[in-house]
């Protein structure tokens, strides 16, 4: 079996406009980028034919940091349109599933920062990116790394749904306190965990002020297909005994360039990803600026204050689609109970 | 290595304790022994099927085991303050308690961390330590700090013993051959000769003076494991000093009783006289009095200041149908209730000094687990959380066993390392003054300046 | 459980009410047969041209239970309608979102299309549990060229679209609608859209707009569900963005993996002047042992 996320395929992309780029190239319009020196001289070849693929293609090859590289690229091929109309022809097998190893997991993909943008006025607690996310990374239900609030700031204000994934902090009070490296900082703004280096001390548990963070306190059920998957720290599954799990950012989506399951499975498109370096975030359905987005609607970080710099931003929960009491529509009575309490509501 | 005959006499007074073992040490050590498989057997439990077995959840990540582990670190105190401080600065009485202090540090140094490994997930991977440390970690700088310390310990306690170690080797008991063994390559050959006394008196003193800051460092980085997250009740500037003076406050406590038990059950009363008691309650009141003062600076602190989350952990504190009860006994009958005890001299005596040092270290260890658990109970966003163990800590049987078994160590290691060694350093004891003669002349002075006093109220009179 | 069958005719039920008894018997007897009844299944078929690749694709579909489920590896075969019958282009798999991909080889579309009008059907034969099913569609091929031009301080981007009339390549005059997009991480961001006019659309590059490192973009412009063209996609890179900032990986701070070297040399010193103590008075120890011995040759 597959990974449902996963398109049984990926490896070299070779972009459409060959011809074109290749002109392009020769006129001295434009140069290697930076990719083709990052690159190890084993992917040299390879690497050099994605660049002269196109541009847009740059990122693609950035994206396949992996193991990929000129020799392995022989297999069988495959033609794959992408969801944005883009030709794209893949090597068949594992390859796509075959995740990153654990070195480079520790390096962010390519020249990227994401970013997350989360509209407040859309959101309902209809819980989906919740599932998606369980999902997706084989959680058990009791294990949810994006988590619901309903918060209220005080008595007289309105009540608000707000989901909060890790914010993957710029400054992660998380990272800094990990004795062995386990969780870690990475330059496109992602906070993973090596679970195969965690000695569960908890201690970055204590330390995140979000509480972003779970622990798996016994061992997590494996699903028969889950072992196809090899774990990374990227793709943060099957979980590990004894260790610390949390919102990963889907790294490995990214190199796919697929949305996370928690942006593709909200029916209110609340979630915003994107890669802040290109200055777009995209809730699947519509493609934002995202410095213009910050502006427009005046986002916030969420506790600024104590200085982690998230890298996820709230846009405010003015004009809200949806009054609060529409997420209770599907929750039992002691949910609501505590939600209620938490939030200093009376009936 | 000849020996007088009153070092004679304080020898043939320690030899029954270490060759041989009453009915009654017989049967401790049997209870002991239980309780420590008791705990192995607990944790053989929460090995297999994981931490699912504690009390501790996503919220509330460390418990019973961390209170503990600050706990044990805490009595470490002991030693660096009595073989320390009280070393340095020739104290005169320190003599007779001096070496049960050290082994308490050291005890308690080894007892400590093991929490800390019972509180990891995956004990499997502690080498990671090694392979991967961060220096950056304040873990790291406790697995460092500890790992000094209880090395200047061992060695502390190592030097304050050669001389008995030479005294055991000349003087052969009626143990076990690897024993006496032991007592002569521990003996290092020491025989008193000026040279190795002047040798020996030197490197003591050098590792008092290297102990106390270290000791000083190695509770800060334990508080600064707090300290260093963003958590309402554990940022706090202060929590490196109050750490150490709760630590200090402890440790003493701690070692009153030691003495206590051990006066009554090796019949050291001759050694260990009132006035070790006295002196030892002074120094606790004022101990108990600044960590008092702490305590009462810390909160004022935040109440006063009033932000949202240490409000909300007051309120947890201050609550009654919460912790306020346990909050009262930690902070305000721990602290009072010593002081009141040994400052009123109607009610000073050896016994109510002990039963003060009880309450003093019960309330500290009570204290140890309000300065942790509220705090984690209290998150900066809400706790929408439908099980009730993920918004409220309480240890499972598998944490409270294995805290007795700790504390049953703790007696285990220290019964037996009193059958190893005296209790008393001998040759040091007997070399000093008489503690009668001592005794005689603060009695002496009293009754001097009771004259006075008599003499000046005669003359008011007249 | 579901009988399908039942749910699609339930829905016919309402257009004509005489043949609601014999739809009720059918879908009773069909009932009885559930699990081995075949299944319709449902096939469309879409023309995509990328520069100058042209791709078929075929996305298969069957209602299961409520819902509609993508039919996952099953062979589609391609074929070229002309006027005596199909030419076999060859055949390719769905994946798992149902879509079968198939590049149409450039010689056979030269050999059968006339005057750039091409008919293609894709065939689907069908299994045991579902049914066959085929589509086709009529395209026109038609020729874009992207490219940019400056003029002044105004950059431009400047599409012309083309197709066959006879043996020339004629402007096309149809107003279509031209859509264009820089391709970002995740998704294609659209910078603007406008209509052909005489074959030829200009509109304003996005200066603003990072590209990579170096400055490097792709446009891409694209005509998207057309009934006579069909999708057709062109796309070009140029090095009008605006460079990113490289991103240097720190590698000394309190959340990277080495210390800050204040922090290192801190620790060394303490280490050091502490740990140097401990041997000097082991050392000391040792020395109380020579001195032992010294004393026992004087003895002697
Ligand atoms: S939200 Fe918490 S877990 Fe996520 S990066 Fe910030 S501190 Fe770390
Ligand atoms: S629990 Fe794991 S990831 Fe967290 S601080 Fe400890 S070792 Fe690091």
């Amino acid at each position: 079996m597959v990974h449902p996320f996963c398109n049984d395929l990926i490896a070299t992309f070779k972009i459409e406009n060959m011809q074109i780029h290749k002109q392009a190239l020769e006129m001295g319009k434009v140069e290697d980028s930076q990719v083709n020196k990052e690159a190890g001289n084993s992917r040299r070849n390879f690497i050099r034919y994605s660049v002269a693929a196109g541009a847009g293609s740059l990122l693609g090859a950035s994206l396949l940091t992996g193991k990929i590289n000129a020799e392995e690229s022989d297999g069988e091929k495959v033609k794959v349109l992408t969801t944005d109309g883009r030709l794209v022809e893949v090597e068949k097998g594992h390859l796509c599933c075959e995740p990153v190893s654990h070195e480079v997991a520790r390096h962010g993909i390519g020249n990227k920062k994401m970013v997350m943008v989360i509209d407040l006025s859309k959101c309902r607690n209809a819980r989906e990116c919740v599932k998606g996310c369980q999902k997706m990374h084989y959680l058990p239900e009791d294990i949810e790394w994006i988590k619901l609030f309903l918060m209220r700031d005080n008595e007289d204000t309105g009540p608000y749904w707000f989901p909060k994934p890790c914010l993957h902090c710029n400054n992660p009070p998380c990272v800094k306190v990990c004795p062995v490296g386990a969780t870690f900082k990475r330059s496109d703004g992602i906070v993973l965990i090596d679970n195969d280096r965690c000695i569960g001390c908890k201690f970055c548990m204590a330390a995140c002020p979000y509480s972003s963070r779970v622990f798996n306190w016994k061992e997590p059920k494996i699903e028969p297909h889950e072992l196809d998957k090899n774990y990374s720290p990227e793709n943060s599954t099957p979980g590990k005994v004894g260790t610390v799990g949390k919102c990963d950012f889907c790294p490995d989506m990214v190199r796919q360039g697929k949305l996370p399951s928690c942006v593709t499975s909200c029916p209110n498109g609340v979630f915003y990803y994107g890669d802040e370096n290109l200055d777009t975030v995209t809730n699947g359905s519509e493609t934002l600026r995202f410095k213009k987005l910050l502006n427009d609607r005046t986002a916030y970080r969420f506790m600024e204050e104590l200085g982690t710099e998230p890298s996820v931003y709230y846009l405010p929960p003015t004009n809200r689609l949806f009054d609060y009491k529409v997420g209770f529509n599907d929750i039992s009575e002691e949910e609501i109970a505590l939600y209620k309490k938490e939030a200093r509501i009376e009936d | 290595m000849n020996i007088d005959s009153k070092t004679q006499r304080t020898l043939n007074k320690f030899i029954p304790q270490l060759e041989s073992m009453s009915k009654f040490g017989i049967a401790f050590l049997v209870i002991l022994i239980l309780i420590f498989f008791a705990g192995v057997y607990a944790l053989y439990v929460q090995l297999t099927e994981g931490h699912i077995v504690t009390g501790m959840r996503d919220q509330v990540v460390w418990g019973l085991f961390i209170v503990n582990f600050i706990f044990f670190i805490g009595i470490s105190y002991a030693g660096a303050l009595i073989s320390g401080i009280l070393h340095l600065l020739r104290v005169p009485w320190r003599s007779p308690i001096i070496r049960m202090a050290e082994i308490i540090t050291v005890v308690s140094t080894i007892i400590g961390p093991t929490y800390i490994l019972l509180c990891v997930g995956r004990l499997d991977r502690v080498h990671h330590l090694l392979l991967f440390g961060r220096i950056q970690s304040p873990i790291t700088w406790d697995v460092i700090a500890i790992t000094t310390y209880l090395s200047g310990s061992i060695i502390f306690l190592y030097l304050a013993t050669i001389r008995d170690f030479a005294l055991l080797r000349d003087n052969p008991v009626k143990v076990a051959r690897w024993r006496n063994w032991f007592y002569k390559v521990l003996s290092m050959g020491y025989s008193e000769t000026p040279k190795q006394k002047e040798i020996l008196a030197r490197a003591t003193d050098l590792l008092s003076i290297v102990i106390i800051p270290l000791a000083i460092l190695v509770h800060s980085v334990l508080a600064w494991i707090f300290g260093m997250t963003l958590r309402p009740g554990w940022h706090s500037t202060i929590f490196a000093p109050y750490f150490v003076v709760a630590a200090v406050y402890s440790g003493t406590g701690v070692l009153i009783l030691a003495m206590w038990v051990f006066r009554k059950v090796y019949k050291l009363e001759s050694y260990i006289t009132k006035i070790h008691f006295n002196y030892l309650g002074y120094i606790l009141v004022m101990l108990g009095a600044l960590y008092g003062y702490f305590t009462f600076s810390e909160y004022l602190t935040s109440w006063y200041g009033s932000i949202k989350w240490d409000m909300e952990v007051l309120h947890r504190l201050f609550d009654p149908s919460d912790y306020w009860w346990w909050f009262f006994f930690a902070a305000f009958i721990g602290v009072l209730l010593p002081i009141i005890i040994v400052t009123v001299p109607r009610f000073r005596n050896i016994n109510s000094i002990a039963f003060a040092s009880l309450i003093a270290v019960f309330a500290l260890w009570v204290k140890r687990y309000l300065i942790i658990i509220p705090t984690l109970e209290a998150p900066l966003l809400p706790n929408h959380d439908l099980r009730p163990e993920f918004i409220h800590y309480s240890p499972t049987w598998v944490e409270w066993t294995l805290t007795v078994s700790g504390v049953g160590m703790f007696f285990l290691m220290f019964f037996l390392i009193s059958k190893f060694i005296p209790i008393i350093p001998v040759m040091k004891i007997s070399e000093e003054k008489d503690y009668n003669s001592l005794r005689k002349k603060v009695k002496e002075r009293n009754l001097r300046r009771l004259m006075k006093q008599v003499r000046k109220s005669d003359t008011v009179n007249g | 459980m579901y009988n399908p069958i039942i749910i699609i005719k339930m829905k016919e039920i309402k257009n004509s009410l005489p043949t609601f008894f014999a739809l009720l018997a059918i879908s009773l007897l069909s009932f009885q047969a559930m699990g081995q009844e075949p299944v319709k299944s449902r096939n469309s078929l879409e023309y995509y041209k990328i520069s100058e690749h042209r791709v078929l694709k075929a996305t298969l579909k069957a209602k299961e239970g409520r819902n509609y489920i993508f039919l996952q590896d099953f062979p589609v075969e391609f074929n070229i309608v002309i006027d005596t019958g199909s030419v076999s282009l060859g055949s390719s798999n769905t994946n798992e979102s149902g879509e079968a991909i198939f590049e149409v080889p450039d010689e056979m579309f030269r050999l059968h299309s006339t005057n750039g009008v091409t008919s293609f059907e894709a065939i689907f034969a069908g299994t045991e549990r579902y049914k066959p099913s085929e589509s086709s569609l009529e395209v026109k091929d038609l020729k874009m060229n992207l490219s940019f031009t400056q003029e002044e301080e105004e950059k431009q981007i400047l599409l012309t679209a083309t197709e066959l009339n006879g043996d020339e390549s004629v402007p096309i005059s149809e107003e279509l609608e031209i859509n264009f997009y820089v391709p970002r991480t995740f998704t294609l961001f659209p910078i603007g859209s406008k209509s052909l006019e005489s074959g030829k659309v200009i509109i304003p590059f996005p200066v603003d707009l990072p590209g990579d490192t170096l400055g490097n973009m792709e446009v891409i412009a694209k005509i998207e569900g057309n009934d006579t063209y069909g999708n057709v996609s062109v796309s070009s890179a140029i090095n009008w963005g605006l460079a990113q900032a490289k991103i240097v990986e720190t590698n000394r701070g309190l959340g990277d993996t080495n210390a800050p070297l204040w922090m290192v040399y801190t620790l060394i010193v303490l280490l050091s002047v502490v740990w140097f103590h401990y041997m000097y008075i082991l050392y000391s120890i040792y020395l109380i042992k020579k001195e032992s011995k010294k004393a026992l040759a004087e003895n002697m």
